[in-house]
């Protein structure tokens, strides 16, 4: 049998995944420390260790991610723009379109029929439309981050926000909570300006059907309805969205044997 | 006569009363209170100490992000030709001002009679702006002002690449970690806004003089940074805080004795 690992070492969490010959053996998702190499090492053998493996069973590994320099025991380094096309390829082989979410950063990434990337766009320069901005946010309304997205779809009264700047949105939050506004009301006015923002990134790539979301950003519902209104698509997701990186490393490495 | 100018920041009020010749009174306020009622009771105030009452007022201007908010304001105008009316009248040479306030910073270009001829804006973003520097201080654990000190008499500066103040948290955050002087973290702090600053004025173009108004032109990191790039002295008037207000008193009263 062959097995392979991707290991994706985000700015805010770590994946690594073993791949055999019969798909997923195992993963495991962690912070990212302030050591991305201890951090990989770290990743690693947890999903070592829930797959009942070892290091030596491992024929290939891939790494990738804001941090895939930093992973000592990597073969080979992919930019997280391959493997995020590859992996959700694997999960839906129509995708055309996808838009990665993850903690610090925000990618529109078209895919061809073999999960190749043809095109794609990026924010990384501006919290807004990454995880941080809705831990920010999450914060200033004293929510837990997990429940903002249901939340949201709970809103009767949505309120604009203007700003999309973290900083300033997070002033705006807790001027209109001074205001009396339902809490539910703002989470509604934050998930449209998130979506506006990255509908833009979105635009610049052209969607094409299917289109799918990946990240962490994938599990927040809210967000997910108010992209799929302005795209006037579907979205497909993931069942877990977050090892979609690490996956597609995966699947590169066992590519290179 | 009398003329008023309020300028209704994103974290303060200003209020300027202007006579025939000089400022009469001014005051700045600090409130998170709605932009009406906070402006009404700050010149409520001015009129008792003055000992005048409404209907003294020749003319009133609103400036600001919250202008439209100003119960007794007769007008209203950008923030751009206030801050630049209000540089020009302290300094008649001013031909480039950097106004850099809490919520975002602009630069006019003004010709050799003191209107605006071109301006450029960052409000969108915090990268740049007060906001910025106030986010640094809570994890720096130091007050504005001696942050700005530190940075002025700073020698060697510590790389702050992010562009977004929330990524830069985490960059100033993990620069403390690995034991990099506050020295130097401030300083590399100071010259990220610097940079933002110089690409605004660069969209107008440099001319000197150059004047700096808005609350962040008492930051003297800042202003020896800006000074340092660009190779000029920076200009700032006494209170720049209050020069927004200003600018909007002088309208008012260059309007009524139909200048404006």
């Amino acid at each position: 049998m062959m097995i392979v690992a991707g290991v994706d070492v985000g700015s805010r969490t770590t994946c690594a995944l073993i791949l055999g010959d019969g798909g997923i053996m195992s993963s495991s998702l962690i912070s990212t420390g302030p050591q991305s190499a201890k951090t990989s090492r770290k990743a690693m053998k947890e999903a070592l260790t829930r797959g009942n493996l070892t290091f030596d069973d491992v024929g290939y590994i891939v790494a990738t991610g804001y941090g895939r320099v930093l992973v000592p025991f990597a073969n080979k380094i992919i930019t997280e723009i391959s493997c995020h096309a590859k992996g959700a390829n694997w999960y839906f082989p129509t995708v055309r379109t996808v838009l990665d979410m993850g903690g610090q950063d925000c990618k529109a990434i078209k895919v061809d029929g073999i999960g190749n990337h043809v095109n794609f766009a990026m924010n990384d320069k501006c919290a807004a439309g990454t995880g941080r901005f809705l831990e920010v946010m999450a914060e200033g309304l004293r929510l837990p981050l997990e429940d903002i997205g249901e939340l949201s779809l709970q809103s009767e009264n949505e309120v604009r926000v203007s700003s999309t700047c973290t900083v300033f949105a997070k002033s705006e939050v807790v001027s209109l909570m001074r205001r009396g506004i339902d809490k539910r009301d703002i989470l509604a006015g934050l998930h449209e300006a998130i979506a506006t923002r990255v509908y833009g990134l979105l635009r610049q790539v052209r969607v094409e059907a299917d289109f799918a979301i990946t990240g962490g950003i994938a599990k927040n519902i809210g967000v997910v309805r108010k992209l799929e209104e302005k795209v006037g698509l579907k979205a497909l997701i993931p069942e877990e969205p977050q090892i979609v990186g690490a996956l597609g490393a995966a699947l590169i490495a066992k590519d290179n044997i | 006569m009398t003329f008023a100018g309020v300028d209704v920041g994103a974290q303060s009020i200003k209020l300027v009363i202007l006579g025939d010749g000089d400022i009469l009174y001014s005051r700045v306020s600090f409130t998170e209170e709605e932009g009406a009622i906070a402006s009404q009771r700050l010149m409520e105030q001015a009129l008792e100490r003055l000992n005048l009452s409404f209907d003294d007022f020749s003319h009133a201007v609103a400036t600001g992000v919250g202008r439209g908010t100003v119960p007794f304001a007769d007008m209203q105008r950008s923030e751009q030709l206030c801050h630049a009316r209000g540089a020009y009248w302290f300094f008649p040479s001013a031909r480039t001002v950097l106004d850099i306030g809490a919520e975002g910073s602009r630069a006019m270009k003004l010709n050799d009679q003191g209107r605006v001829v071109d301006f450029a804006i960052n409000s969108k973003c915090a990268a740049g702006s007060g906001a910025f520097l106030e986010a640094m201080t809570k994890i720096m654990e130091m007050p504005i002002g001696e942050m700005g000190m530190l940075a002025a008499g700073a020698k060697r500066k510590a790389k702050i690449s992010s562009y977004c103040a929330v990524f830069a948290e985490s960059e100033v955050i993990s620069s403390i970690h690995r034991g990099v002087s506050k020295e130097r973290i401030v300083a590399g702090i100071h010259e990220s806004v610097v940079d933002r600053l110089i690409e605004i004025l660069g969209k107008v173009g440099i001319r000197e003089a150059i004047v700096v108004t808005g609350g962040v032109a008492k930051n003297i990191g800042i202003i020896k940074g800006l000074e340092g790039r660009v190779g000029l002295e920076m200009k700032v008037p006494p209170d720049p805080q209050l020069v927004g207000a200003l600018g909007a008193a002088l309208i008012a009263r260059d309007v009524m004795s139909g200048k404006g």
